[in-house]
């Protein structure tokens, strides 16, 4: 198990991994198992939740949303030799969790498209967790958005991010977000006139 | 920016997390991580792609619908027009038709993976053929002078019918393989292996019609001196032929044929040959 790799060399001194041991590919390689572990779980503990209200607020469901930020942080766990750095981190779990968060939709919108209509009173189990989103009418506004739109929004106003984050996260230009962001704002626009 | 879409903001962030922030993830999602991380990468690597493996078999399932149409468009037709000829009624044979489609995808399919099977096991057993073809061709004992000796035989000789019938020449070389025979070795290039060092280029084609004409039937221009017409079936025999069935090959007279036949004796009489002498005596005593 790869987390239980730090606890196996206790005595082995972090700092000098930074400068001079790095050279040394059997150390960097420790190095690196050591920090891809501890990189998860201190930004599990810091952004965890976060990024699965941001995947929730994209896939409208909680299981799907975990599922997506922890396959995100798994694939930051083998991509952190490139990254080694938190801040990169981060911005590549955001990403990750946008894309994932694209793929679940593009496959739920196939299944949806080939599995049979439920009866009108058997609720799936879909619809009990995003029930929670639809009671507020921004938010069910929000679902009825095109994909790239809603992104724009929900990492703009949701992440507080700036537009160059965003471009980078959703592999688009600046002017295609602030062309994503204007036109989601004024197709929400009735509904959060009603808000105010 | 205007004040309004400001505002619009503003209400639109405030709701966000008004809304998110009583959503809280359900479980350890740490402890799944870690359980996840813990398997083999190739199963962590099939679990990231889970997602998208259905994607894109249903991309392949669009892309190929035109080719599925288009073979039940042929299938259908075909069977309409079979069925007309037959003198059927139409639309019971477009029921069936379409009854038929239903199993006609898996199998194609199953038919397809059958072919690939079918043809992997001959490709392999050519192949396979070939290198054993090969190892016997070369045994490690008799690599110089079995293969030349033979080649010489069927070809030097110039007759197509030596060529045409490699079974006798391949026969004594793979029987001569095993190395238990010695006599085998000096059998099928009879002249040349006899003598390794001085073999004349006269003893050449001694063994040339020896084996072309060592076919099993008995021809009626062979000598007397062949003991026994069938001399093949034994397995010991496998070189026999070679020489006991000595007849006069068509293009040479008899007197020369004798020739020959003592050229090879002497070439071969320094090594006897214990497992071979009722054979190879046969042809030395007339």
């Amino acid at each position: 198990m790869t987390t239980g790799e730090p606890d196996a060399v206790p005595g082995r001194p972090i700092k000098v991994t930074t400068d001079t041991l790095l050279a040394d590919a059997s150390l960097e390689s420790v190095s690196g198992e050591w920090d891809a572990a501890r990189a998860v779980t201190a930004i599990y503990t810091t952004h965890y939740r976060s990024l699965v209200r941001l995947a929730v607020l994209l896939v409208r469901d909680v299981a799907t949303a975990e599922e997506v930020v922890q396959d995100s942080f798994i694939a930051m766990h083998a991509a952190w030799r490139r990254l080694r750095d938190t801040e990169k981190a981060l911005s590549y779990l955001r990403q990750s969790v946008v894309n994932r968060s694209r793929s679940v939709l593009r496959h739920r919108m196939v299944v949806d498209k080939n599995a049979p209509k439920p009866t009108p009173d058997m609720p799936s189990a879909e619809q009990g967790a995003i029930s929670l989103l639809e009671r507020s009418a921004v938010i069910a506004a929000l679902r009825t958005l095109p994909p790239r739109q809603r992104e724009a929004l929900v990492l703009k106003y949701y992440g507080d991010l700036s537009e160059a984050q965003i471009a980078t996260t959703m592999g688009i230009s600046r002017g295609a977000v602030k062309s994503h962001t204007a036109r989601g704002v004024a197709a929400l626009r009735v509904v959060l006139e009603l808000e105010t | 920016m205007t004040g309004q879409e400001r505002d619009h903001g503003e209400v639109l962030s405030r709701v966000l997390h008004s809304t998110t922030d009583q959503i809280e993830p359900v479980g350890d999602g740490l402890t799944k991580i870690q359980a996840r991380l813990a398997r083999p990468w190739l199963k962590r690597q099939w679990w990231l792609l889970r997602s998208e493996v259905p994607i894109l078999g249903w991309a392949l399932a669009v892309r190929c619908q035109s080719w599925f149409s288009t073979i039940r468009s042929r299938y259908a037709a075909a069977v309409t027009a079979g069925g007309r000829t037959a003198g059927n009624a139409g639309a019971p044979l477009r029921l069936s038709a379409g009854s038929a489609m239903t199993w006609l995808r898996p199998a194609l399919a199953v038919a397809g993976a059958v072919v690939l099977v079918v043809a992997g096991v001959f490709a392999l057993g050519q192949i396979r053929g070939t290198l054993v073809g090969l190892a016997n061709a070369n045994p490690p004992g008799t690599s110089n002078s079995g293969p030349p000796g033979g080649a010489g035989g069927t070809n030097g000789s110039g007759d197509p019918a030596g060529s045409g019938s490699p079974s006798a020449t391949q026969r004594t070389s793979r029987s001569a393989s095993p190395g238990s025979t010695p006599s085998g070795k000096v059998l099928v290039p009879s002249p040349g292996a006899c003598s390794p060092a001085g073999t004349p280029p006269v003893n050449s084609p001694s063994p040339a019609p020896s084996p072309t004409s060592a076919s099993p039937t008995p021809s009626p221009t062979s000598a007397s001196p062949t003991p026994s017409p069938t001399p093949t079936p034994s397995p010991t025999n496998s070189a026999g032929p070679l020489v006991t069935g000595s007849p006069p090959p068509v293009g040479l007279g008899g007197g020369q044929v004798e020739a020959i036949r003592l050229t090879a004796l002497v070439a071969c009489k320094p090594t006897p040959s214990p497992e071979s002498s009722p054979t190879n005596q046969a042809p030395a005593g007339p």
